[in-house]
């Protein structure tokens, strides 16, 4: 398909969740859903407002007619009355401005002199204050991909909003642990051609923003938008794609659907369309207008300049940096390549801090053991989050469960949502179950010995200790 | 306002706040519409709304450039809902004061601002149009309730009287919260023989917002004002953290308990009246309560403003009180410990409230007692130093909260300088601000 000649324009607009200790406007933690049942339910309603220039937005009407009840589940331990909308928002975390500045610099954008932070009027109700901060942090800043510069025309720094949890005709629930962890938002400009394409540049984007180590790694922490036009046609946006290969599959079909319109003679709206599983997308609400955005007055506009001092002072390190660092561990070169651009180098860093783990064995669990499960077992890993991996590590540092096992655990967690450990087995135990072999099989070698106690004691016995005692039993 | 050395620059160019400009500084070009300078940021910034809704501030110097490339849209207007009368519905006035419940953002000073009419402060909640025939809206003044007097009060209740002298059935009052419960108390004593219903209404979040409590808030008004029999001066504001139901709080037994929570206020002493659901239905306590009849309500709103609050507290300097001495002040509220305890046997003479009291009751001032406990009784005899306050003359001010003591003071001292007069008026319930009984079940929530 001639895209150019289809006049075809994409635009990318990819939210990714930041891994600060609090969240942008409270001191509450980022964490997910902590204990089986919230603390509090909360039901409000939402009026229709009024934008800057003073019309009440489509958007905001549009939702009007269908006032519906929502229902917020709020956890004691991670929402606090800012969350609720019960409290004015604490001044920006500075360690998100701080990450999200450096990300800026990395797309080689322009930093804005003084930010304002911005009330984004939210319409579903998945923000209690009926809008959402959000704060433009630079522009025009660009990026090398395969096929030329890729613009990048804004980064944006924001609360991300409540999770939907259900939906009826009358009401509507949001559970709001998530509520509040700041996210970037990278938004493209000109010089995707196609829609495999726009697939390469999104994934050079999430690249950019995870090695920094400061990107959050769990269900739900990337999202992409699409917004896809070709000539007759008119804006769409195509809202969370939810996977990377997804994109192009979205973009063509967006093109199909335009250009049937456009033979049909009717015109293309410009609305906000829902991703479906198979790539095909729904009506969802028209694009909102300008209207809806006015300043945050709670908080005080921020001078960058002695953030961008600070970052020079003392930088994130980026990826060559890192890659040497890694070495210095014992990781090999690739292994350390191999981490770093994977999404897990800034969990990789706090485990091996934090536990007395070989660092090869922390790394190959992220690189190694997780593109198993993913290519053999098509398991979807990400949805192991960071606690997951605290847990897994904490009981292989505990001795807990042996390291042969890792991938047998980490699957029943993906499968179950549980940890499944079964205990290691004692010194004792071991020498019965040898002498138990031995006797059964009076004529093997020694080798042969070993490989039976093995398949028995699989992941719950270390090899070393199997040889040893098959020695002194065997003499 | 931008400085003098931008506006000489934006007057040079012929440029006015709301244009559309291309800025241009070193490389870097920003299009977008030249805003007012927000208060808090920097000085030197120009603030720019940029093509995609956001503001950025961009550091003037003499490298920048800026060109006007077209003419904004008016900023910052508020749309207006035309008021159709219902005639079948119940007459209410409303009568907007100022406060949260009418501001909208101000882009000159990045700030709230106070300048809604009634018709505007309509446009967020035009539900109300369903429930009551609003009659008349009135402006006396507008002001964030911090900077409220009694002159106001003053204008306040001759404002209500004559709406409902005219033939309304119930009057809205929308209010700042922070001193709504005083101007309700206000109103309590000045609104003599009142038998309608007045309803004071505030928002803890502001109107520019999709959660604006004020909606539930003036909805839950509209019905009690256009179909209650509950005719006394009521607060009514959330009863929780939800959007359910709000209660129905007697103007003189109520307090805001939080900064910024929605059910900030609370009844003290006593049940709230009613709660009171958006639909309309009511579910009232039990509590007594004065009951609608058409009768006329007279303004008696004689004042005396040199009435003070003093609140005791450990190393507290008693000298204090010599200079309200001084400045000839006629009456006092001293807020104490517990039951009404003030500093008295102190190791050291110059610690002692007790000669700088006995001192101002001789002076002609008329001391009350209230408790920084909030809840519960005063008491003047159960300890000695109890009854050495009391003997020397101060009124213990049985379960009067001390806001409202303060208020009811100033009102009393308005009609009377008679000592035994104006002891009898502070521990006779005008507007039930006093029970002889205390409830039950009259304690905090823990919610």
């Amino acid at each position: 398909m001639d895209y150019k000649k289809l006049g075809l324009r994409v635009g990318l607009e990819i939210h990714h969740e930041l891994n600060t200790k609090e969240k942008l406007f409270c001191s509450c933690p980022t964490l997910l859903k902590t204990k089986e049942k919230p603390n509090f339910i909360l039901e409000r309603y939402q009026i229709p407002v009024a934008g800057e220039t003073g019309e009440i937005d489509v958007a905001a009407l549009e939702e009007m007619k269908k006032k519906k009840k929502i229902i917020y589940e709020v956890y004691d331990d991670c929402d606090c009355l800012v969350d609720t909308d019960s409290e004015p928002p604490h001044e920006p975390n500075q360690e998100a401005l701080k990450v999200a500045l450096t990300i800026a610099q990395m797309f080689h954008c322009k930093i804005v002199d003084e930010i304002q932070v911005m009330r984004k009027t939210i319409v579903d109700g998945s923000l209690p204050s009926g809008f959402q901060r959000t704060m433009l942090i630079g522009t025009n800043g660009w990026i090398e991909a395969e096929q030329g510069k890729i613009e990048i025309e804004a980064i944006t720094l924001e609360e991300d909003s409540g999770r939907l949890i259900r939906k009826d005709k009358n009401s509507v629930t949001f559970r709001l642990d998530r509520l509040g962890t700041p996210e970037v938002e990278i938004g493209t400009g000109k010089g995707i051609v196609s829609p495999e394409h726009a697939k390469e540049v999104a994934k050079s984007i999430g690249n950019i923003i995870r090695s920094t180590g400061k990107a959050k790694i769990r269900e739900g922490s990337v999202r992409q938008d699409v917004n896809i036009s070709i000539k007759g046609g008119d804006r769409v946006e195509a809202k969370h794609v939810p996977s990377l290969s997804l994109i192009s599959t979205v973009i063509e079909k967006e093109i199909k659907r335009q250009q049937d319109l456009i033979k049909k003679n009717e015109k293309v709206s410009r609305d906000v369309r829902r991703v479906l599983p198979d790539g095909s997308t729904k009506f969802l609400r028209p694009i909102p207008g300008a209207a809806r955005m006015y300043p945050e007055t709670d908080v005080i506009p921020i001078r960058t300049q002695k953030f961008l001092k600070e970052i020079l002072e003392k930088p994130l390190e980026i990826l060559e940096e890192k890659i040497k660092k890694y070495q210095k561990l014992g990781l090999s070169k690739d292994l350390a390549k191999q981490i770093v651009k994977s999404s897990y180098s800034g969990l990789f860093e706090k485990f091996t801090k934090k536990f007395k783990l070989d660092p090869k064995l922390v790394a190959s669990v992220f690189v190694n053991i997780l593109k198993d499960l993913k290519r053999k077992e098509r398991l979807d890993v990400s949805k192991l989050s960071e606690k997951d991996f605290e847990e897994l590590f904490g009981l292989l540092s505990g001795e807990k469960i042996m390291k042969e096992s890792i991938g047998d655990v980490l699957k029943s967690k993906i499968k179950t949502g549980k940890f499944i450990v079964t205990d290691v087995i004692s010194e004792n135990e071991l020498k019965k179950i040898v002498k138990d072999i031995v006797s059964k099989n009076k004529d093997a070698t020694k080798g042969k010995i070993i490989g039976f106690v093995m398949s028995e004691v699989r992941g719950k016995s270390n090899p070393k200790d199997v040889m040893r005692i098959v020695n002194e039993e065997m003499g | 306002m931008y400085p003098k050395n931008i506006l000489d620059k934006l007057k040079k160019e012929g440029i006015e706040v709301g244009d559309i400009v291309k800025v241009s500084k070193e490389s870097e070009v920003y299009e977008g519409t030249l805003m007012p300078r927000i208060e808090l940021g920097d000085e030197n910034s120009l603030i720019i709304k940029l093509w995609n809704g956001y503001n950025i501030g961009i550091k003037f110097d003499n490298k920048l450039e800026i060109k006007k490339i077209g003419k904004g849209e008016k900023l910052g207007v508020i749309p207006r809902l035309k008021i159709k009368r219902v005639k079948k519905l119940p007459d209410v006035s409303i009568i907007a004061t100022g406060g949260t419940i009418g501001t909208h953002i101000d882009y000159k000073t990045g700030g709230v601002f106070m300048c809604r009419s009634p018709e505007e402060i309509l446009s967020t909640t035009p539900e109300i149009g369903n429930i009551i025939d609003l009659k008349n809206t009135e402006r006396p003044f507008t002001l964030a309730s911090e900077d409220l007097t009694y002159k106001e009060w003053q204008k306040m209740a001759k404002t209500i009287a004559n709406e409902l002298n005219s033939g309304c059935r119930g009057v809205i009052v929308t209010h700042g919260t922070d001193t709504l419960h005083y101007s309700a108390a206000a109103m309590s004593f000045m609104l003599r023989n009142l038998s309608k219903p007045v309803a004071f209404v505030g928002a803890q979040r502001s109107p520019d917002r999709g959660s604006f409590d004020g909606n539930l808030n003036l909805i839950c008004a509209s019905h009690l004002t256009g179909y209650s029999d509950i005719s006394e001066v009521c607060l009514v504001m959330h009863g929780t953290s939800n959007d359910d139901y709000c209660l129905v709080n007697r103007g003189t037994r109520v307090r805001k308990f939080h900064t910024s929570r929605r059910d900030a206020f609370q009844s003290v002493n006593e049940k709230p009246i009613a709660k009171i659901w958006k639909n309309g239905k009511i579910e009232k306590s039990g509590i007594d309560y004065t009951k609608f009849e058409d009768k006329k309500v007279k303004v008696d709103d004689n004042w005396e403003p040199k009435v003070a609050l003093l609140k005791t507290f450990p190393n507290s300097d008693p000298s204090i009180i010599d200079w309200y001495i001084d400045k000839k002040y006629k009456g006092l509220v001293i807020e104490g410990f517990g039951l009404g305890h003030v500093p008295t046997s102190t190791l050291e003479e110059k610690n002692s409230w007790l000669p700088h009291i006995k001192k101002a009751i001789e002076k002609g001032m008329n001391i009350i007692m209230t408790s920084q406990t909030i809840f519960g009784r005063v008491h003047p005899y159960v300890y000695r130093n109890l009854r050495l306050i009391s003997e020397a003359g101060v009124i213990y001010g049985e379960d009067m909260l001390t806001e409202i003591a303060l208020v009811k003071l100033s009102w009393v001292l308005g009609h009377t300088k008679d000592k035994e007069k104006i002891k009898e008026m502070m521990l006779t319930p005008f507007a039930r601000e006093i029970n002889p009984r205390t409830d039950l079940n009259s304690v905090v929530r823990s919610e």
